[in-house]
């Protein structure tokens, strides 16, 4: 079995679904944001999408789901989804399994969340509690804080902590998995000066590297961080010698195709990006490398849309476009692909040639096999 | 060899004696093989073991036991004859000569002189008479003639006078200026006689016989008294010969001089002799159409002219090229000749019937105007219609003629390694598309033709035809798959019912048959003339997953070949459910796990011709085939689905009593179809 990715048509909103070459499942973010209300909403049926999968897999379980922040559009539904182990309220049997939460510091530590927000914390809460089950990323020091004012014993708990710039444990490129998730951010020092906890800047990053073949594929998840945390990045990882770990040959889109993921300014038509940022793109991209937009369709010039703040922002797919001309990639926006009037969801595999697009063999297979139909008298 | 002679002039007559001249000792015929074999084992005492032998078994009349074979002929001429059947069966007043066929040939073959073109004079020529003795009330031949006095009085016994016919065929030569050059040939007086062997030998109970003069047929006229040899020679120096004026013919007894020595009377090869050397009674003188004259069409014809079958039309639009050589039975010397012609011609030239055996129609068998129109008349003239075109358009094409014609398709797998025979039953209940379909279940469900449509076979860079042509694989494949083909083709004519064989030669040269009874079909019509066929091998499998199951209800795919211009779909297949499927008592929910790659695996293992065609599911013990709310939804989602490949959705309900058949197209109402009759069925409102 090769490694796959999948994306999902989810409006600015953010999925993937990383299948490792050991067939283990490891979902990046979850939510559900589609009204089912809505006949003629496009964005599509998650939890049908997924369950379908694990279905075909024999599957009741992921092995690993990292909520990268929780925010809405990364976290929308997960209450109603998962299986959660902290309260007997959400354990039907129809109910998908979490082996593995990966949350960061700020999930654990933010007050007065409701809804999805605080049901992801207090999962991460009781599964850290319990010493298994989670892995929280970065922040020690306020976690340290955290679990005194709980009376947890650090020592003990300590190895359920990732920082930034080492390796998730489990999963290693040479071995089964064929595949090294390396976190960026959030970052620990950076953390600490700041009370106000910005979810957005504090979101998981995190490359990961596939190896098929004998060849080293690189996808990168770059959540909804700002040009800022970008540049952070960038000369962190530059200081350390680890340019390496900033390759992509697939890359989602920093917050849904803002400009602010680029640069200050929005501009006129392209956004510029700042150096740090430009040198991410443009010396960083390898040939071909494709950049996944999950967000709604680019507006076009001049339309209301294009006015909006709210992402996506058509100067800053410009700037996209460019690149992926550059590389003689692909720039491609979940909303869009096939198509605006039916999107769906799409998937890559890694090879030994590296990254390429899955596609569907034979339309009414395709069909076929995603849907369970129902007789009966 | 050893002669073994009885001495005592009583010897009384038996079979198994030679042929001898009239006061000539008796000779027992105590071994037949040649010398150069019998010596390598022969001792005086095996020799008294086979005479004694000999007299055991005459003493109680077992001497004919059916491997010995005609008295050999003691005394024989150096000449012998080739005949065709239809000299001996006609009374023919036509004056008949034998000539060699190549120089110092001594095979002469007998002919009508009127065939033979006056420039081109025959070699050796030997005017040949004809007689048949009646086969009931006749001795057999007990002594050699030796002279045509003997002969004569041997015919006379059975009313035949020798001399009235050397008359009135000397009085026509020597009328006759165009014929007169054949008073100097010798003369050949062939005989029928009755069987003296087993019936179950090569000549049909005919034991056939010449005896050749060493005078010229003028110098027996002169012997008769009927003509008078001419001083003048001839311009090419041969003796001419006169009509005597005053002709006083003399009587038998004047033939005494005109020595005389047996010679031996082969038949040509000729359908009925192929026939009977094929060790059938009788020749098959259907009319068959062979579309495709490659490899295997060429081969299997081949077989079948020579073991005495069909008159043929070959049907081809290709030429030879350099490569068909490979496997094929034209010469190099015929590239760039249509391959119709070049097997037509094979043919022709192997079975040596007064009209051509075979004959060829260089056309494709798609085109239209008169080339189309000359080949579906020949399909529609024809008994048999054997497609070999390694094409499966062609012989659905085939299939689809109108006429009563039986059809019969033959092909080879990709890799050459195996060879596949569907023959139509007689009545043709059954058609080539419908045996076509059962083929690909039998490939489906045998485990040892798992890779039989593998194309993953080196193919040869000239073409990409389905049915493998000219990818690389061995003459000695060919011969031997088309000669088991050939084999089962010629029982399946013989016999009502249909034929569905794969054979499946290995690498160690071991073959295995893979064969089923082609299953009746039921076919259902459609809206839009959909044809739907369903066989009795298909219910049987979902009926037995339905029982496996109850009392809950099951499903799953359906599996077919669809043709969409032809507007038909064969059921081949039913999946069982997959096993994340829910299977209740009142509702069946069909599994996705492995579904694509069940799919996938279905159209690899059969070359990409079963395709998924729709759903079925079981209903509970009592209840009706009736599509319930829930099924009618679920049709409408398959035919949705379905519209993508241009093809109607099918839904199979399986019930106690067996199967009903549910027919959508988008945006259309369901049918529940009613087998055969055509009639369309009633309408399903949607729940």
């Amino acid at each position: 079995m090769t490694a796959k990715i999948h994306f999902f048509p989810l409006g600015n909103a953010d999925t993937q679904r990383i299948d490792l070459a050991d067939g283990r499942k490891i979902l990046v973010d979850y939510a559900n944001t589609r009204n089912s209300q809505d006949s003629g909403d496009l964005r599509c049926d998650l939890p049908k999408e997924l369950k379908l999968d694990l279905r075909k897999a024999g599957r009741t379980h992921y092995d690993a789901v990292c909520i990268t922040h929780i925010d809405s559009d990364h976290c929308k539904g997960f209450g109603e989804f998962f299986w959660l182990e902290h309260a007997k309220k959400y354990q039907s049997d129809d109910r998908i399994k979490i082996d593995e939460l990966w949350v960061p510091a700020a999930a654990v530590l933010e007050e007065n969340l409701k809804g999805d927000a605080r049901l992801i914390r207090a999962e991460a809460r009781h599964r850290f509690k319990k010493g298994k089950g989670v892995r929280v990323f970065s922040r020690p020091k306020r976690m340290k804080k955290w679990m005194e004012d709980n009376e947890l014993d650090y020592e003990k708990h300590k190895h359920l902590i990732v920082t930034a710039g080492s390796l998730v444990p489990g999963y290693k490129k040479e071995e089964s998995a064929q595949a090294e998730f390396f976190v960026h951010c959030p970052f620990a020092w950076r953390s600490d000066e700041n009370t106000v906890i910005d979810r957005n800047e504090e979101s998981i990053v995190m490359q990961v590297t596939f190896r098929e073949g004998g060849r080293d594929s690189y996808l990168l998840l770059g959540s909804d961080v700002n040009h800022d945390t970008i540049s952070a990045i960038v000369s962190l990882t530059k200081s350390h010698g680890n340019e390496d770990r900033l390759l992509w040959d697939l890359l989602k889109i920093c917050h849904h195709c803002s400009y602010k993921a680029l640069g200050p300014e929005r501009g006129e038509d392209q956004t510029k990006a700042t150096p740090d940022v430009e040198w991410l793109f443009e010396t960083q991209g390898r040939e071909r490398g494709v950049m996944v937009s999950t967000s709604w369709k680019i507006p076009e010039k001049g339309t209301e849309d294009d006015k909006d703040k709210q992402p996506p922002h058509r100067q800053a797919a410009n700037y996209y476009r460019s690149v992926a001309e550059a590389l003689d990639g692909d720039f491609v926006v979940t909303m869009e692909k096939p198509s605006e009037a039916k999107p769906r969801p799409f998937g890559f595999k890694i090879t030994a040639q590296g990254v390429a697009a899955i596609i569907g063999a034979s339309m009414v297979s395709t069909s076929v096999a995603s849907e369970t139909p129902r007789a009966g008298c | 060899m050893p002669l073994m002679v009885m001495l005592r002039d009583d010897f009384p007559d038996t079979e198994h004696q030679m042929l001898v001249p009239r006061g000539h000792p008796a000779a027992i015929c105590i071994d037949d093989r040649p010398w150069a074999e019998a010596s390598l084992g022969w001792t005086p005492a095996e020799l008294v073991t086979r005479v004694l032998s000999w007299f055991e078994r005459a003493s109680v009349g077992k001497l004919h036991d059916t491997r010995q074979p005609l008295d050999p002929v003691f005394l024989l001429s150096e000449f012998s004859f080739v005949t065709e059947r239809s000299v001996w069966d006609e009374e023919t007043t036509e004056v008949l000569i034998a000539e060699q066929e190549h120089e110092h040939s001594p095979i002469l073959r007998v002919k009508r002189l009127q065939d033979c073109d006056d420039t081109d004079r025959p070699r050796l020529p030997i005017c040949v008479m004809t007689y048949r003795l009646p086969a009931q009330g006749v001795r057999p031949l007990r002594h050699m003639p030796v002279n045509l006095y003997e002969l004569s009085t041997i015919l006379g016994e059975n009313g035949i006078v020798l001399v009235d016919d050397l008359n009135r065929l000397l009085s026509d030569l020597l009328t006759d200026a165009g014929a007169r050059w054949l008073l100097n040939s010798l003369l050949a007086v062939m005989v029928q006689m009755p069987v003296r062997a087993s019936p179950d030998v090569l000549q049909d109970g005919a034991d056939l016989r010449a005896f050749v003069s060493e005078r010229t047929v003028g110098e027996i006229g002169v012997v008769l008294g009927i003509a008078l040899k001419d001083d003048r020679q001839l311009q090419d120096g041969t003796v001419g010969y006169v009509k005597h004026i005053r002709a006083k013919v003399a009587d038998a007894s004047a033939l005494k001089p005109v020595a005389i020595e047996c010679a031996e009377v082969h038949l040509e090869f000729e359908h009925d002799l192929a026939a009977r050397l094929a060790g059938r009674d009788e020749p098959d003188s259907r009319h068959a159409v062979l579309i495709g004259a490659g490899a295997l069409g060429s081969a299997l014809a081949d077989c079948l002219a020579r073991e005495g079958r069909f008159t043929w039309t070959v049907i081809d639009p290709d030429r030879m090229l350099p490569h068909n050589l490979a496997r094929h039975i034209g010469h190099n010397d015929r590239i760039g000749y249509h391959k119709a012609h070049v097997l037509a011609d094979h043919l022709n030239a192997v079975v040596a019937e007064r009209e051509a055996i075979a004959r060829a129609l260089p056309n494709d068998l798609f085109a239209g105007g008169e080339p189309g129109r000359s080949i579906s008349s020949a399909m529609a003239a024809a008994d048999l219609i054997v497609d070999a075109t390694a094409s499966i358009g062609a012989a659905r094409r085939i299939s689809d003629h109108e006429g009563p014609a039986r059809r019969i398709s033959t092909f080879f797998n990709p890799s050459g390694a195996a060879a596949v025979l569907l023959a139509e039953p007689a009545d043709r209940a059954l058609t080539l598309r419908d045996l076509e379909a059962q083929y690909y279940r039998l490939v489906l469900e045998t485990g040892s033709l798992k890779s039989h449509l593998d194309r993953s076979v080196e193919t040869f860079a000239y073409t990409g035809g389905c049915r493998a042509i000219s990818n690389r694989f061995p003459q000695s494949n060919v011969s031997v798959l088309a000669g088991l083909v050939a084999m089962k083709l010629g029982d399946a004519v013989d016999q009502p019912e249909a034929v569905l064989a794969v054979w499946t030669l290995d690498s160690n040269g071991e073959v295995t048959l893979d064969t089923a009874p082609p299953d009746q079909v039921t076919r259902y019509l459609g809206k839009n003339d959909w044809k739907i066929t369903t066989d009795a091998g298909f219910v049987r499998q979902i009926l037995a997953m339905r029982k496996e199951k109850l009392p809950v209800e099951t499903g799953g795919m359906l599996f077919g070949v669809v043709d969409v211009p032809a507007r038909s779909i064969c059921l081949v297949h039913a999946a069982a459910a997959p096993d994340d499927s829910i299977e209740s008592i009142g509702g069946f929910e069909r599994g996705v796990r492995g579904v694509g790659e069940y799919i996938d695996r279905i159209r690899r293992r059969t070359s990409g011709q079963v395709r998924y065609v729709g759903e079925w599911h079981s209903h509970p013990p009592g209840a009706s085939g009736q599509p319930s709310p829930r099924d009618i939804r679920q049709i409408d989602w398959l035919a949705a689905v379905m519209e993508m490949d241009s093809a109607p959705a099918l839904m199979v309900i399986a019930t106690d009593i067996g199967i009903e058949v549910i027919f959508a197209e988008q945006g259309t109402r369901p049918l529940a179809l009613t087998p055969r009759d055509g009639r369309v069925a009633r309408g399903l409102s949607a729940g």
